[in-house]
């Protein structure tokens, strides 16, 4: 368990989230790419905690921060989405098309 | 030991992550997030992050549920019966990850990461605790604002009530006089207008205005508000007809609502868009 | 007091009067009156004060004037003279330029004056050129009739060939001497002393109308008969018998001085004699008669008295200048000079009288003072032999002969004369008064003591004459007036037609001077021009000629070459317009509307990437986080 592979394996579900982000129509996957994104971070922020910062508290303010961080983006992202369902019937990235005007 | 954990844990976690974006059912995939976020929480609590750890855990247990809710409430396959692809720039996308993946990997690789480990028996949480509401309380104190701003946005953006009226029945701002347009710009295509992929209806929207039309002269793109109600409706009857002819199913809640009333948000945003 | 007062007085006033304009004939009389008189008033002056004066014009050359007794004689008698035909002339004369006549007669005085007191050859010349050109001047005083300025051209051409011996006089003297100076004529030896003497001799015979050059003396009576009193008959003639008698004794000692002198003046005398006798124009007739006195001159100067030249020159200009002025009032009055159609005696009975009197002194008859001077030229002459005396006789002779012949054809009585004479006025005749006034006075020189004492006061001494001669030169005399009448009695048109006609001519001297050296000279110099037109002025023309080829060359060069060169700049002036226009055109209008193009082209690329779908904002925005990061880690 060295912060390499800690790392790998952080950019590993980075990058699948990645992925996810980018490939997904629903407006549901893309949250939950993202999700796996931020996780992939969050694995990182603790590895470099745990082995960079001699423990202190503030490598676990980051992870804290970040779970914030996922929570306040699945929050808005769900609001975001339930009003575009509301207001254009619409539950795939393509059905906003008139972002572009 | 750890190490073995670590790796199982760490396996799990990437075919985990992977496996959200291959199964069909929306559920699966779901729980197939929230499995890949237990296992790094499990490598949390490996690495003597506890609370970091049981935190995760707890979260995305309620997280996924949530998402899980939402999955059901808005995606035509929740269950994934029928097995569709949805996707797009799928190549891309993976070029991307691939992508990224690499590079992250090469730059810890061939950087020189210093070694600082923690020291054992440190009771992480204790200091976590006294930094919490010692050192970082601004911090977490701005966070804790913060995600009441987001508690608040969230209710307003998703609340049913607008501010001109109920946003079933598209809540659009008044006119700039009695009756006339609303100020801000106006969609020429009320939420159909897609890149690219089956939005089969186009055609059959253009021909459905063009026959219903009553020779007002205007197209559906720009028909004017301003003109009198009978050619309001007359234009709105052509959407309406759009609506008629673009929808087999029929099954549309707004329907019965837009004939007999010249409503003069008609043209705009409420029809149905089945089509995706 | 300086002597140049007394030429410079006239000279200033004559220049001044002839460019005054037309006056009346009473100012312009009274202003002559007033000039001359002063002149004679210094003349006096000066004779009696003994005056001189001297010009430094530079290191070499000085002018002097000084007068000895012959030249202060002589200097009292011109402006004497001047004032009374000049006071003629501005009652008679026509009043149509009269101011430049009278002026340039004035003028004419200071110059003879100039040439009386001169005591170096330089101030000599300077007088003798200003009277020869005053006589040019005034020979061609009526110059709108051609034949005037053409005889004044004559006159003055052939005046200034005799000059030339004046000039190489002059030369001759100062490359011997090394100044002017008349006195340094006496030491001169050898070729010099030939140049300086015969040079003399030349120019004073040329001026004094010597044969051969007496023809001009013709000419000249073209001009006014006061001129021709003046200048042709007392004082520019004089001027050549003056200039030998005042330097006869330096002059003589060349040899062959004197026998060359006595020639030319007996040659001149006999020959104008017989021109006088058959001469028809009045004034031709006296212009030989004033040739032939001075051919007396001549031959006194050649005898070695210089003196006797002077008193005859004084005495003839006395009696000269009145029958000039008679023969003027009777052409005048007569309407043409010819004599045999005069006959004026009952008209002019007056200006007939007065011419009397002069005439008597012409034909040498006791009473007047010009038989007196004769008779002293005759005994000047009796030293040398038998001939010579003879010879001077003879012409006497001949000077009673047309002296009669003169007098009696225009002054005789015509009982039939019913031609409407217009009969001069007292102002007019006034002239001719007062001279022959001083003719009469000049008789006194018959009474010996006067003649003594003017001989003394002249610083000359007499010569010594038997009784023998007198008595024969007075018989001659007779004969000649004898002759006179007999001619006008059987012959009254006598040289008017035929052989005497021609003989008339000075016989036939001007004829054979156009024929030996008249056209030769013209052939001369037209072949002298043809020369230098053709071969001295070949080579200029050749010059022009290249120059003009050349520069018609250059121009030819000019226009082929440099102006095809700018033509051919400004074709591709032209053309690289053209270009620039079409290429340049394209050029700069495409440079910016390509650009614009491709802007749009890129602007309706870029706005495709603009779809509205998230998805596509999300991969752009990895794409440009991986670009960033690859950035970074290129750097780093």
């Amino acid at each position: 368990m060295t912060l390499t592979a800690i790392l790998i394996v952080a950019s590993a579900l980075f990058g699948i989230g990645l992925f996810g982000a980018l490939s997904q129509k629903s407006f549901v996957m893309l949250m939950m790419g993202l999700e796996l994104m931020l996780n992939g971070t969050l694995l990182a922020a603790v590895g470099f905690w745990a082995f960079t910062l001699e423990g202190a508290p503030e490598g676990q303010l980051l992870a804290i921060l970040i779970m914030a961080v996922m929570a306040v983006e699945l929050a808005i992202g769900f609001a975001l989405v339930v009003a575009v369902y509301r207001k254009r019937q619409a539950d795939v990235i393509e059905a906003l098309g008139t972002l572009k005007e | 030991m750890t190490d073995i954990a670590f790796y199982f844990l760490s396996a799990i976690a990437i075919w985990s992550g992977w496996r959200v974006f291959r199964v069909d059912s929306m559920i699966r995939a779901t729980f197939a997030l929230m499995v890949s976020f237990i296992c790094v929480g499990a490598i949390a609590l490996l690495m003597s992050a506890d609370y970091i750890g049981v935190a995760t855990v707890f979260m995305m247990a309620v997280e996924m549920m949530v998402m899980g809710l939402f999955m059901v409430m808005f995606m035509m396959n929740p269950a994934g019966l029928n097995p569709m692809q949805m996707v797009h720039q799928y190549r891309l996308s993976i070029g991307a990850g691939i992508v990224a993946f690499i590079g992250l990997t090469v730059a810890v690789l061939t950087t020189d990461l210093p070694h600082n480990p923690l020291p054992a028996g440190r009771d992480t949480m204790r200091d976590l605790g006294i930094n919490l509401l010692g050192n970082s309380m601004l911090i977490f104190e701005t966070a804790g604002v913060t995600l009441l701003a987001t508690m608040l946005g969230a209710v307003i953006l998703s609340s049913r009530r607008g501010r001109f009226g109920v946003s079933d029945e598209g809540a659009i701002p008044p006119g700039l006089h009695p009756g006339g347009t609303p100020a801000g710009r106006k969609v020429e295509e009320g939420g159909g207008h897609g890149g690219h992929g089956g939005h089969g209806g186009h055609g059959g929207h253009d021909k459905m205005t063009d026959e219903k039309d009553d020779g007002q002269g205007t197209g559906h793109m720009g028909h004017e508000m301003a003109d009198a109600d009978p050619a309001l409706s007359a234009g709105h009857t052509g959407h309406g007809g759009h609506t008629t002819g673009a929808n087999p199913e029929g099954a549309d809640p707004k329907k019965p609502k837009q004939e007999p009333a010249p409503d003069p948000h008609e043209g705009h945003g409420t029809k149905p868009k089945k089509e995706h | 007091m300086t002597l140049w007062l007394l030429p410079l007085l006239p000279i200033l006033s004559g220049v001044i009067i002839s460019v005054m304009g037309d006056r009346s004939r009473g100012w312009l009389g009274g202003l002559a009156v007033a000039v001359l008189g002063g002149t004679f008033a210094l003349a006096l002056a000066a004779v009696t004060q003994d005056w001189t004066a001297y010009l430094i014009w530079s290191d070499a050359l000085r002018l002097t004037a000084s007068l000895t007794p012959i030249s202060a004689a002589v200097a009292l008698m011109v402006p004497a003279i001047a004032l009374a035909v000049v006071l003629h002339a501005t009652q008679h004369e026509q009043a149509r330029g009269l101011g430049r006549l009278i002026g340039i007669m004035i003028l004419f005085t200071g110059g003879m004056e100039l040439v009386v007191v001169a005591d170096d050859l330089l101030t000599l010349l300077i007088g003798w050129e200003l009277i020869g050109a005053c006589s040019w001047a005034l020979i061609s005083h009526k110059w709108r009739d051609i034949e005037n300025p053409r005889s004044g051209l004559y006159a003055f051409v052939m005046t200034r060939l005799g000059d030339l011996g004046l000039f190489a006089a002059a030369m001759a003297l100062y490359s011997a001497t090394g100044s002017f100076d008349y006195a340094g004529i006496a030491t001169l030896e050898g070729t010099f002393q030939w140049i300086v003497a015969f040079g003399i001799l030349l120019s004073a015979a040329s001026k004094a109308g010597q044969v051969p050059f007496s023809p001009w003396l013709f000419r000249a009576m073209a001009g006014p008969s006061s001129v021709s009193a003046l200048l042709h008959a007392a004082t520019l003639v004089a001027a050549g018998a003056y200039i030998i008698a005042r330097l006869e004794p330096s002059l003589s000692l060349a040899p062959g001085f004197s026998v060359a002198a006595i020639s030319i003046g007996l040659i001149t005398a006999l020959a104008g004699g017989v021109t006088g006798v058959l001469q028809n124009h009045a004034k031709r007739l006296l212009a030989a008669s004033t040739s032939a006195q001075l051919g007396f001159m001549f031959v006194a100067v050649g005898a070695g008295y210089p003196g006797i030249a002077v008193l005859h020159l004084i005495v003839h200009a006395t009696f000269k200048a009145p029958l000039f002025l008679s023969a003027g009032l009777a052409g005048g009055a007569a309407g043409s000079y010819r004599l045999d159609k005069m006959m004026l005696g009952q008209s002019l009975p007056i200006v007939g009288g007065l011419t009397a009197i002069a005439a008597v002194g012409l034909a040498g008859m006791p009473p007047a003072g010009g038989g007196w001077s004769k008779e002293e030229i005759i005994k000047a002459v009796e030293h040398t032999g038998y001939w010579l005396p003879i010879a001077v006789m003879l012409g006497g002779a001949l000077s009673a002969a047309y002296t009669t012949r003169f007098l009696l054809l225009a002054f005789s009585w015509r009982g039939d004369d019913e031609r409407s004479i217009e009969v001069p006025g007292m102002m007019e005749t006034i002239g001719l008064g007062i001279l022959a006034a001083l003719t009469l006075t000049t008789s006194l020189l018959w009474y010996p003591p006067l003649a003594e004492a003017l001989a003394a006061l002249l610083d000359m001494t007499l010569p010594k004459g038997s009784p023998l001669m007198l008595g024969l030169s007075l018989a001659f005399v007779a004969a000649g007036v004898l002759g006179g009448v007999y001619l006008v009695r059987r012959h009254p048109t006598l040289g008017t037609s035929g052989a005497t006609a021609a003989a008339s001519d000075w016989l036939g001297l001007p004829k054979l001077i156009t024929i030996a050296v008249v056209r030769p000279l013209d052939a001369l110099a037209r072949t002298t021009a043809w020369i230098d037109d053709t071969l001295i002025d070949a080579g200029p023309r050749g010059v022009a000629f290249m120059g003009r080829k050349g520069a018609a060359f250059i121009a030819e060069v000019d226009n082929r070459v440099v102006d095809q060169g700018i033509r051919n700049t400004a074709a591709f002036g032209d053309w690289l317009a053209q270009v620039s226009d079409r290429f340049g055109e394209t050029i700069s209008d495409g440079i910016p509307d390509g650009s614009a193009r491709l802007t749009g082209m890129l602007g309706r690329d870029i706005r495709r990437l603009q779809t509205g779908l998230s998805h596509h904002y999300y991969a752009y925005i990895i794409g440009g986080v991986i670009a960033v990061i690859a950035i970074l880690a290129a750097g780093a």
